[in-house]
């Protein structure tokens, strides 16, 4: 495809829209299911063994601090507020996390001498007990949907602040 | 991309904003964290006094063992592994059997023995052992005042979370015990609700003493 088409498709908005939509519902949901239950939220940070001993107020504030956060920036990108600084967060979110994700996963194949993706644990991803393979493909596709966000020009069917400012 | 520089501080200010917003809404939720507490450490987080020398090494805990599901490994290897941990930290272990004798005890509709269930409210709402005092050990708050007398009065307490690798049963008889309960009356039923639940036995929804089997 070359440069002028790309960006041809790119003025429509169509992937801008879909790349809101895919994350911006994914993460409302997600993130909704983590503020629902913040405890089970906690264990499953807990499981990455990612902060340091002795300083759990760093994994407390982030279990209680990510999934609002999480549902917020689902919520500004459905909405199309803040585009490209939301979906820089949550890239972000996502690169940790899906790093994160892969090291324990790995470390729980190696210790059971069994393929990566017959491993099922809760990733703290929102959806309870998951195949690990299914957490990091499905982290891949937001990645992916994220860089469109990113680095998108259209803002097509985004609310807009003059939109707001007019009533 | 445009203004990079622009982009990167809005991220930052909106994951400020954001992550700041969150902290408030937990300090509103009903089921918030305690920020300052450290939710996996008991009062009783010492080496393993009531443990014989000879006692097998302590096995795996639950983030060490691979890729299983919780309530799928109520029984077999997960769960004698999970009572083999228990003991070595010196807590007592009951099979179904035993949990099953200690409920159909009269001295249990008594209240001389008791059972405690270690699980969040949902859960517990949804179905316990009938009788059965609830402990969310991460809002301990809730349950102390009515859970400590009790327990000072029951001769035998049988703490149970789900069962399999879970851990807040195990936790949560480590608290009490770190609240001056006699260890010696506590017990853990490694296999849980849903060993309980699978072999048929009574269980009660809704509040404590419901009513609602």
């Amino acid at each position: 495809m070359t440069e002028g088409a790309l960006r041809r498709l790119d003025d429509s908005g169509v992937p801008l829209l879909l790349a809101r939509l895919g994350v911006g519902a994914t993460f409302l949901v997600l993130g909704g299911n983590k503020l629902a239950d913040p405890v089970a939220f906690l264990k499953a940070l807990r499981e990455y063994d990612m902060f340091p001993p002795g300083a759990p107020v760093l994994m407390n504030v982030t279990a209680a601090a990510l999934p609002f956060a999480e549902v917020a920036c689902g919520a500004l990108l459905l909405a199309g507020v803040a585009v490209r600084g939301t979906a820089l967060f949550l890239l972000g979110l996502l690169a940790a996390f899906s790093l994160a994700i892969h090291a324990h996963a790995s470390d729980l194949a190696a210790a059971g001498a069994q393929p990566l993706c017959s491993i099922v644990f809760d990733c703290g991803c929102g959806k309870g007990l998951q195949n690990a393979c299914s957490a990091l493909a499905q982290n891949a596709v937001l990645l992916l949907l994220c860089l469109v966000a990113l680095a998108s020009r259209s803002r097509r069917w985004c609310l807009r602040a003059e939109w707001l400012r007019r009533g | 991309m445009k203004e990079p520089a622009r982009t990167l501080a809005e991220a930052v200010l909106l994951g400020a904003a954001t992550l700041g917003a969150g902290l408030v809404v937990n300090a509103l939720h009903p089921d918030g964290l305690s920020l300052t507490r450290d939710h996996f450490r008991t009062a009783t987080d010492a080496p393993p006094a009531a443990a014989p020398p000879d006692a097998p090494p302590a096995p795996p805990g639950p983030s060490e063992a691979a890729g299983v599901a919780p309530v799928a490994a109520a029984t077999g290897a997960v769960a004698s592994e999970v009572a083999d941990r228990l003991r070595a930290r010196g807590l007592q272990v009951v099979s179904l059997a035993e949990a099953r004798a200690i409920f159909e005890d009269p001295a249990c509709a008594a209240g001389a023995y008791l059972f405690i269930d270690a699980r969040g409210d949902a859960e517990y709402r949804a179905g316990h052992v009938p009788g059965a005092y609830q402990f969310d050990r991460y809002h301990p708050e809730r349950h102390i005042e009515a859970l400590l007398p009790a327990c000072h009065a029951a001769l035998k307490l049988v703490v149970y979370c789900l069962g399999g690798e879970c851990e807040d049963s195990e936790l949560a008889t480590l608290d009490l015990q770190g609240m001056g309960v006699d260890p010696q009356r506590l017990q853990v039923y490694v296999g849980g609700l849903a060993e309980w639940t699978a072999a048929g036995l009574p269980v009660e929804t809704g509040a404590r003493g419901g009513g609602d089997d």
